[in-house]
C-alpha cells in the first residue's frame, strides 16, 4: 500500500540567521549548476517604520504540497509521488521539458536545469534519507532552524517542532488549493508573517 | 555527489612539465601553460570520513571531510564539536571549491617581465628559498634588520604569528597587518589590561560563556558585532539557542543584522559614535547608582585616590602613609587617606565618590574622576549625537543592568576602525566592571581566554618573557610608529601610515624588502591607492598565498603557493575539546606558510645569520616555541607536543599521539564552565591571598592609569624604558567626533560603514563560485529617503566617492540602515586580474579606495578610519567593465580535480 | 512571465487551422457551400501540422513524448489527442470530398472535425487553468482562446473565399460567419480581461501596449467584416485586413496571457 506520510522540512524562522549555508549545502550535495538552485534563502523586509523594523529570512524550496499541482499537470509522470515515502519527486528521465509543472507551482521553487534541459527540485535529499541520514540543509543549518520528518507522525522532529510552537507562530506559504506542507515558524514578537506579500 | 569534480570538467589539464613561463590567470583554468600530472591514486571508490577543522574563518568549527581515493568530495559539520554541534556555514562548505580552485597558485614562480606585467617563470622550491635568502642576507649585511618588512592578515589559513616570529629572529624590522590596530588589537589589549581577565571578542575565540548548556547569560549586548556573520556556525548558532531559552539581547549596530532582527533592543547608531553612547550608559549607571557597589568597592580601583598632577592612582608611599604596594583610599571612619592593602581591609570604609584635600592638594577618587568624565553624556545628548532614540537607549541599559552580574557586552570590530579604538573598549570594560560582570556566571568576561589570541600554535620567541631570541630593545623602539602608538607593541606591530610614509620618504629609514602572506592587501588596507603607490617603490617583494591576487600580479617578484585549510595540520580548542585539523590532501607544490618561514630560517642560518642559527637549535628555542622545522612532520610533532603539554598534562606527545585521540576532551565540560567562575577570589597557595586579577593592582582597573603609563614608558605598570608618546594616553574614555563628520561635512553628505556578511571572511572567497554567486558584487545599502535624495532606485549602479578616491557599488534600497548612513562591504574582483588593467581588480569595487589612512589616528594604537567617514554618491552608467556579475560567469572557477602530490613538503625540506 | 512564443504560435496556428475548418464545415453543413472545400481543408491540415510541430519545439526532450501515454489526463495529452483527431477528421473529410463519397459521411466528418476543432482550440487554453497563476485561473481564458482563433479561422475562411473565386460558395455567408466569430472573439477577450482586471491593473505599464493591440486588432477585424458584408463582392481588402487583425488578436491574447501569468510567488525566477 502506498505511503500516506507527509515528509517535509519545517523551518524555524525565529532561529534562521540568514547565513545561506542551507543554500550552499544543497548546491554542494546535489551538484547544482551556478545560477540555479533547489533551495534559496530570501530576506523578507526589513519592513515597518525605521527604526521599528522587522525582517526575517525565508528559506524556500519545494513545499511538498498535499495537492501537488506539479504532479497533476505533468504529461509524462516525470513529476510523481514516490510510493514508498509519498514525497513529490521528479524522474528526470521522463521529463520532456514542457515546463507545465513550473507554471503550476505557486511558489516558483522548481529549477530548470539548463544543461540537461529538465526540471529539477528539492528531493529532500532522498539519497541521504534513504540511508537514514538527514537532508544536507538540515545537517549543516547554522541556526539549527531546520527539521525534517513526517508531519503526520507526531514523534518526528518536524512534527514536534510544529507542536512546540505557539499556534500564532505556525505559518505556511499562501495556499491556492495545493496545501503546502512545509511549515514556517515565526513568532509575532519577531516579525509579522508576510505570507505572499513579499 | 560522489563524482563531484568529475561531473563538470575534464579530469586534469594534462601537460608535460617544463619550466614553462606563463601568465598568472585568475579566471582561467590554470596558472601555468602546463601542469604536472601526479600519479592517480588507486581508484577504490571507498569513502573515508575524516574529522578535521575548518579554517574558512577564525572560528575553526569541526568539520568532517569525505575523502574518496585521496580526493575531498564532501564536507559536513562535526557533531563532536561542542561549539558548532555539526553545523557548517557557507564559508566552510566552500572548502572544496577553494581547495580545487583551478586558479590556485601551484608552484613557486619568479617574475620574468617588468613588475606588473604578470609574466612568470616556474622555479623550484630550492631556487625560491635560495633566491629570497640571498636577497635577505645581502640586505641584512648591507642595511641591517630595518630593511625588512613582513605582513600577514587574518584571512586565508594563516599561521598568524609566523611573520612575527621570523622578524624576531631576524632581529628587527617591521611587521604590519591591516587588521591589528583596525581589528581586534585595541580590544585584545585594552580589555584584559583593565579587567585583568579577557577581552570580549567571540569571533577570536575568547568568549565561550554563551556556549554553556544552562545559558547562564541573562542579557547579552552585542556591540558592533554580528554573531550570525562572524561566528555563523558557532556563536551564531548558540545565539539562537540562548534567545530561545530567554536570554535578552541588545544589538548596537548601524545596520540591521540577523541578530539585530532578533534583539530585544536594536540601537542603529550613527557609525563611529559608539564611545558617546557608551559614555551615556556609564553616566546613567553611575548617576542612577545602578552599579554593583560591593564589587566596585572591593574589586576595582575606582575607590583609589588619583594624583591630579600625574593622573596616576596614588601609592601609599607617595603620601608617606604606607607601602608602595598599597593604593590609597579615603577612609570615612577616620576621614583621612589610608593605604588599602590587597585585597581589602574590612576595617576601612572607603569613600567611592569624593573630592578631598590631601597634603594641601585637591584629590579625587577614581570614581569621581569617572563620574566627571561622563557627566555631560546624558541619554538625550547621546541620542542626539548617535542618532538613536533616547527611550531605546534607556530600555537597553535597563535590560543590561537588570540582568547583571549575569550579563555582558561583546565589543566587535566596529570600534576598532576609527579614532576611538581604545576609548570604546575602555568604556565597555568600565560598564562590565561597574556591573560586576567579570567572572560571574553568565558574564561574557571569563578567565578562559587562551594565552595568545585565537590560540595560535606558532609563536614568536619571547612572547612569554625574555628569551635569547627576543628582539633587541633598540630594534623594538625603532619599529615604525611604535613610540607614538605604543599599544601596537602588544602584537609586535608597526603603524601602517608610518610604514607607508617611511617607504615613501625614507624617514626615519627606508624599508626595502617585503615578505607578505595574505590575500589582497589592497582590498584590506585603508586608502588603498596611497598604499599601492608607496609600496611599488620597494626593492624586493615576496607574496605567498593560495591564489594570485592584486598583490601577486602587481607587486611580487617571487610568489609562493601556500596551502588551503584542507591541506594543513593544526590544533584548536573548542571549549573543553581539543580539535584537530588534519591535512587531508596536499596539492601541487603548496605548503603551510609556517614551512616557508622555516625553510627561510634554515637558509639564513646556512648563510651565517647567527640568530637564525640559534632558532634552529632546539636547545635554545625551547620546547614551548619549538625550533624551526625542517619538514612538516617536525612541525606537526611540535603541535602534538604543545597540545599534550599545555592541555593534557603530557610531556611525551607528538603528532601521532595527538592524532590518535583527537578530537577529545581535555577537561570535563562542567569543569570548563565552573572553574573560571570567580577565579579571582580563589586563594593562592603561596600567598594565602586571593589570586585577584591580572592587572597591576590585582583589581579591575576601570580607571585605566596603566594606559597613561603605557604611553609614557611602554609598559602598563610604568616599568618600560621607551620615550613617551607626544600626547598622553588618557586613563578615562572620551568621545571625539570622527575626523570627517556628517554634522559638518556638506560636500560629502553620507557616512559610510562596513561590516561582514555571511558568505565572506575578510578578503577571501570572492573567487569561490558558490559563495561569489551569493554576493557577486558589493551592495550599497541605503535608506529609501537617501535613495530618493540621490535619485536612484534599487539595482542602480553607483559611484561612491570620498576625498581619497572613488569606487562602485550597486543600490539596495533597504530599511536596514538609517537615512544618511551608507553600508557597503569591502570587495575585490579576482576576475579582473586578467584584464587589460589588472588594477581594476582592487579598484572597481573596493571601499578601501574611499577609506582613510591619514590622521586623526587613535593615540594608543594608531588606528586609522575605515568606518564612519564621509562619502558622496552618484548614479553610474553600469557596473565596472569586465566585472563578473552573473552566476554563470564564475564557471571557470569550478573545481578541477587534482591529486594529492604531498605538496611542496614532498619535494623540499630544509 | 516571459512570452513562450512556441506555445503562443502552437495554439494560435493550430487553433486557426482548426477553426478554419470549422467555419468551412459550417458553411457546408448549412448547405451554403456546395464545393469540395479543398483549399480550406488542405490549409487547415497544414496549419494543424505546423501548430503541432511548433508545440514540439517547446519541448526539450520530444523523444520522451511516449511517456505521456502513462498520464492520459494531462492537458498536453488532451491537446495532442484533440489536434490529432481534428487533423484526422479533416484528412478523412478531404479524402471523402475528393472521392465524392456519400454526402452523409462527408457531413459526419465535417461535423466531427468542427466539434473536435473547437474543442481543441478551447483545450489549448483550458490547460492553463492553474490556481498558481491568478490571471490564468478562469474559464474565461479558454473561452478567449477559442474566441480569438475562431475569429481568425473564420476570417481566414473568408479570405480564402474572397480570393479563391469559388463559385460554389456564398461569400456573404462566409462573411457573416466571420463577423459573428469576430464579435464573439471581441466578447471573449473582453470577458477575459474583465475577469483578470485586478491582475491587469497591477501591471498596467507592462501590458498596456498588448491590451491596445488586442482590442484594436480585433475591433478592426470586426469592422472589416461589417464593411465586407456591406460591400458584398470585391471585398479582398476588407477580408485581408480582417484576417490580419484577427490573427494579430489571437497572438496578442496569448502574449498577454503570458505577460499576466506571474505566479503567486516566484522565488527562483526560473520562467
Amino acid at each position: 500500500m502506498p505511503s500516506m506520510a507527509h515528509n517535509a522540512i519545517v523551518v524555524d524562522l525565529d532561529r534562521c540567521i540568514g547565513c545561506y549555508s542551507c543554500e550552499v549545502a544543497c548546491k554542494m550535495e546535489n551538484d547544482i549548476t551556478l545560477g540555479e538552485m533547489w533551495n534559496k534563502v530570501v530576506q523578507v523586509g526589513p519592513f515597518g517604520d525605521f527604526p521599528d523594523v522587522s525582517t526575517y529570512w525565508l528559506p524556500t524550496m519545494c513545499q511538498q504540497c498535499a495537492g501537488s499541482p506539479c504532479v497533476s499537470v505533468c504529461p509524462t509522470g516525470a513529476s510523481f509521488r514516490d510510493e514508498e515515502t509519498n514525497i513529490v519527486q521528479i524522474d528526470k528521465s521522463k521529463c520532456i521539458g514542457c515546463r507545465y509543472c513550473l507554471m503550476a507551482c505557486p511558489y516558483g521553487v522548481r529549477n530548470w536545469n539548463k544543461t540537461e534541459k529538465v526540471v529539477e527540485k528539492c528531493t529532500l535529499c532522498n539519497h541521504l534519507t534513504a540511508v537514514g541520514e538527514l537532508p544536507a540543509c538540515v545537517k549543516v543549518c547554522c541556526g539549527k532552524a531546520r527539521y525534517y520528518g513526517d508531519l503526520d507522525d507526531p514523534t518526528s522532529e518536524a512534527s514536534q517542532a510544529v507542536a512546540a510552537a505557539a499556534s500564532d507562530a505556525v505559518h505556511h506559504l499562501p495556499d491556492v488549493g495545493n496545501e503546502p506542507k512545509t511549515a514556517y515558524l515565526l513568532s509575532p514578537k519577531y516579525a509579522e508573517w508576510k505570507g505572499g506579500e513579499l | 555527489m560522489t563524482d563531484f569534480q568529475l561531473s563538470r570538467r575534464t579530469f586534469l589539464k594534462v601537460g608535460a612539465f617544463a619550466g614553462a613561463a606563463g601568465v598568472l590567470a585568475s579566471s582561467l583554468g590554470n596558472n601555468l601553460k602546463s601542469v604536472q600530472v601526479a600519479s592517480a591514486a588507486e581508484q577504490t571508490g571507498i569513502v573515508e570520513k575524516i574529522q578535521t577543522m575548518c579554517r574558512a574563518c577564525l572560528n575553526n568549527c569541526g568539520a568532517i571531510a569525505h575523502v574518496q581515493d585521496g580526493r575531498v568530495i564532501k564536507l559536513e559539520g562535526d557533531p563532536a564539536d561542542p561549539q558548532s554541534n555539526g553545523a557548517l556555514c557557507a564559508k566552510g562548505l566552500s572548502g572544496i571549491q577553494a581547495l580545487y580552485n583551478p586558479c590556485r597558485m601551484k608552484y613557486p614562480m619568479k617574475r620574468v617581465g617588468e613588475r606588473g606585467t604578470n609574466e612568470w617563470e616556474r622555479i623550484s622550491w630550492e631556487d625560491a628559498i635560495n633566491t629570497i635568502a640571498d636577497v635577505l642576507w645581502e640586505y641584512y649585511q648591507k642595511e641591517g634588520p630595518k630593511s625588512l618588512m613582513c605582513s600577514t592578515g587574518g584571512g586565508g589559513n594563516p599561521q598568524f604569528f609566523s611573520p612575527h616570529r621570523f622578524l624576531g629572529v631576524w632581529g628587527g624590522g617591521n611587521f604590519f597587518e591591516p587588521g591589528c590596530a583596525q581589528c581586534y588589537l585595541p580590544r585584545n589589549h585594552t580589555m584584559p589590561a583593565m579587567n585583568g581577565t579577557a577581552d570580549t571578542s567571540f569571533a577570536d575565540g575568547t568568549v565561550t560563556e554563551p556556549f554553556m548548556a544552562d545559558h547562564p547569560t541573562k542579557c547579552y549586548v552585542c556591540w558592533g558585532t554580528a554573531p550570525s556573520y562572524s561566528g555563523t556556525g558557532s556563536i551564531g548558532q548558540v545565539m539562537t539557542h540562548a534567545r530561545a531559552a530567554g536570554m535578552k539581547t541588545v544589538v548596537i549596530d548601524p545596520r540591521m543584522t540577523p541578530d539585530a532582527a532578533r534583539a530585544d533592543v536594536w540601537l542603529p547608531l550613527r557609525p563611529a559614535t559608539d564611545v558617546a553612547l557608551a559614555l551615556a550608559w556609564i553616566n546613567y549607571i553611575v548617576t542612577e547608582e545602578l552599579y554593583n557597589k560591593e564589587f566596585v568597592l572591593e574589586w576595582s580601583n575606582l575607590p583609589f585616590l588619583v594624583n591630579e598632577e600625574t593622573s596616576i592612582t596614588y601609592r601609599a608611599d607617595e603620601l608617606g602613609i604606607g607601602e608602595k604596594s598599597d593604593y590609597v583610599v579615603w577612609d570615612a571612619n577616620t576621614n583621612s587617606p589610608q593605604p588599602m592593602p590587597y585585597p581589602f581591609d574590612p576595617s576601612l570604609s572607603p569613600v567611592l565618590d569624593g573630592t578631598f584635600e590631601v597634603d594641601g592638594t585637591t584629590t579625587k577618587t577614581a570614581f569621581r574622576k569617572l563620574k566627571e568624565a561622563v557627566a555631560e553624556w546624558s541619554i538625550e545628548k547621546a541620542a542626539e549625537t548617535c542618532w538613536v532614540e533616547a527611550d531605546k537607549i534607556e530600555e537597553a541599559i535597563k535590560l543590561y543592568v537588570e540582568a547583571s552580574p549575569n550579563a555582558g557586552i561583546s565589543l566587535g570590530v566596529a570600534t576598532d576602525q576609527n579614532r576611538g579604538a581604545a576609548q570604546a573598549p575602555q568604556a565597555i570594560t568600565i560598564l562590565d566592571i561597574l556591573m560586576g560582570n567579570i567572572q560571574s556566571p553568565g558574564a561574557i568576561v571569563q578567565d578562559r581566554a587562551p594565552a595568545v589570541p585565537c590560540n595560535y600554535q606558532v609563536l614568536p620567541f619571547g612572547l612569554f618573557g625574555p628569551h635569547p631570541l627576543s628582539v633587541p630593545e633598540e630594534e623594538v623602539a625603532a619599529r615604525l610608529g611604535y613610540i607614538e602608538h605604543k599599544g601596537l607593541g602588544h602584537w609586535l606591530a608597526s603603524h601602517i601610515p608610518t610604514v607607508v610614509e617611511a617607504v615613501k620618504t625614507g624617514v626615519p629609514y627606508r624599508p626595502k624588502l617585503w615578505i607578505e602572506r595574505s590575500g589582497n592587501k589592497l582590498a584590506m588596507v585603508g586608502d588603498a591607492s596611497g598604499f599601492a603607490e608607496a609600496m611599488k617603490g620597494l626593492d624586493f617583494i615576496v607574496h605567498m598565498y593560495m591564489y594570485p591576487t592584486s598583490m601577486s600580479v602587481e607587486f611580487a617578484d617571487i610568489i609562493l603557493p601556500t596551502a588551503e585549510w584542507l591541506e594543513t595540520s593544526y590544533a584548536q580548542d573548542r571549549c573543553n575539546v581539543y580539535g584537530i585539523r588534519r591535512s587531508i590532501t596536499q596539492l601541487y607544490e603548496a605548503v603551510d606558510e609556517c614551512m616557508i618561514w622555516s625553510w627561510l630560517a634554515f637558509a639564513m642560518a646556512e648563510r651565517g645569520h647567527e640568530r637564525f642559527a640559534m632558532s634552529i637549535d632546539p636547545e635554545i628555542a625551547g620546547k614551548r616555541y619549538g625550533a624551526y622545522w625542517r619538514n612538516y612532520d617536525e612541525y606537526k610533532d611540535f603541535v602534538g607536543y604543545t597540545i599534550g603539554h599545555e592541555y593534557y598534562g603530557k610531556d611525551d606527545w607528538d603528532w601521532t599521539t595527538f592524532d590518535a585521540q583527537a578530537p577529545s576532551e581535555f577537561m570535563s565540560m562542567e569543569q570548563y564552565q565552573n572553574d573560571p567562575y570567580y577565579r579571582y577570589q580563589k586563594i593562592d597557595d603561596e600567598t594565602g591571598l586571593p589570586i585577584g586579577f591580572k592587572t597591576t593592582s590585582r583589581r579591575t582597573e576601570a580607571y585605566f592609569d596603566g594606559n597613561v603609563l603605557l604611553g609614557r614608558t611602554g609598559a602598563l605598570d610604568g616599568s618600560g624604558q621607551l620615550p613617551p608618546a607626544s600626547v598622553d594616553y588618557k586613563p578615562l574614555p572620551y568621545y571625539e567626533e570622527p575626523g570627517e563628520s556628517p554634522l559638518t561635512d556638506t560636500e560629502y553628505p553620507y557616512v559610510l560603514t562596513q561590516g561582514r556578511l555571511a558568505m565572506y571572511h575578510h578578503g577571501t572567497l570572492r573567487n569561490v563560485p558558490y559563495t561569489r554567486e551569493l554576493c557577486p558584487y558589493p551592495e550599497t545599502w541605503m535608506h529609501p529617503d537617501t535613495a530618493r535624495e540621490i535619485g536612484v532606485e534599487d539595482g542602480d549602479w553607483l559611484w561612491l566617492e570620498s576625498r581619497r578616491g572613488k569606487t562602485q557599488g550597486r543600490t539596495r534600497v533597504t530599511l536596514s540602515v538609517q537615512p544618511k548612513v551608507i553600508y557597503q562591504e569591502r570587495f575585490w574582483n579576482p576576475e579582473l586580474l586578467d584584464s587589460d588593467d589588472p588594477s581594476q581588480s582592487w579598484k572597481a569595487f573596493n571601499v578601501n579606495m574611499l577609506t582613510k589612512c591619514d590622521p586623526p589616528f587613535n593615540p594608543e594604537y594608531g588606528t586609522y578610519t575605515l568606518r564612519g567617514f564621509q562619502i558622496k554618491i552618484t548614479k553610474a552608467d553600469g557596473p565596472p567593465p569586465g566585472a563578473w556579475i552573473k552566476a554563470e560567469e564564475f564557471t571557470p572557477w569550478l573545481p578541477d580535480a587534482s591529486e594529492n602530490t604531498g605538496g611542496g613538503d614532498a619535494i623540499y625540506g630544509a | 512571465m516571459e512570452i513562450q512564443w512556441s506555445l503562443v504560435f502552437f495554439s494560435a496556428i493550430g487553433g486557426v487551422g482548426a477553426c478554419l475548418f470549422a467555419s468551412a464545415a459550417l458553411e457546408f453543413l448549412l448547405g451554403r457551400d456546395t464545393g469540395k472545400q479543398l483549399f480550406e481543408s488542405v490549409i487547415s491540415l497544414v496549419l494543424l501540422a505546423v501548430g503541432g510541430i511548433l508545440s514540439v519545439t517547446h519541448l526539450s526532450h520530444p523523444s520522451r513524448i511516449l511517456e505521456a501515454l502513462n498520464h492520459p489526463t494531462s492537458g498536453i495529452f488532451i491537446e495532442a489527442l484533440l489536434i490529432g483527431l481534428t487533423g484526422l477528421c479533416v484528412l478523412i473529410y478531404l479524402i471523402v470530398s475528393l472521392r465524392d463519397v456519400s454526402p452523409t459521411i462527408r457531413k459526419v466528418f465535417a461535423g466531427a472535425g468542427l466539434v473536435l476543432g473547437l474543442a481543441f482550440a478551447f483545450a489549448c487554453g483550458f490547460s492553463y487553468i492553474i490556481p498558481a497563476r491568478a490571471a490564468w485561473d478562469t474559464l474565461a481564458l479558454p473561452l478567449a482562446y477559442l474566441g480569438t482563433v475562431l475569429g481568425a479561422g473564420a476570417a481566414l475562411n473568408l479570405f480564402i473565399k474572397a480570393f479563391a473565386k469559388n463559385e460554389s460558395s456564398d461569400t456573404q455567408m462566409a462573411t457573416r460567419i466571420a463577423l459573428v466569430a469576430g464579435v464573439f472573439s471581441l466578447l471573449t477577450v473582453l470577458i477575459y480581461c474583465l475577469n483578470v482586471s485586478s491582475v491587469l491593473f497591477s501591471v498596467t505599464d507592462a501590458v498596456l501596449p498588448w491590451v491596445i493591440v488586442l482590442f484594436g486588432s480585433l475591433l478592426i477585424a470586426t469592422i472589416c467584416c461589417i464593411a465586407a458584408l456591406r460591400k458584398g463582392k470585391d471585398n479582398h481588402l476588407f477580408a485581408s485586413v480582417a484576417l490580419l487583425g484577427a490573427l494579430v488578436g489571437a497572438v496578442a491574447l496569448r502574449s498577454l496571457m503570458w505577460l499576466l501569468g506571474s505566479g503567486l510567488l516566484d522565488f527562483f525566477q526560473v520562467i
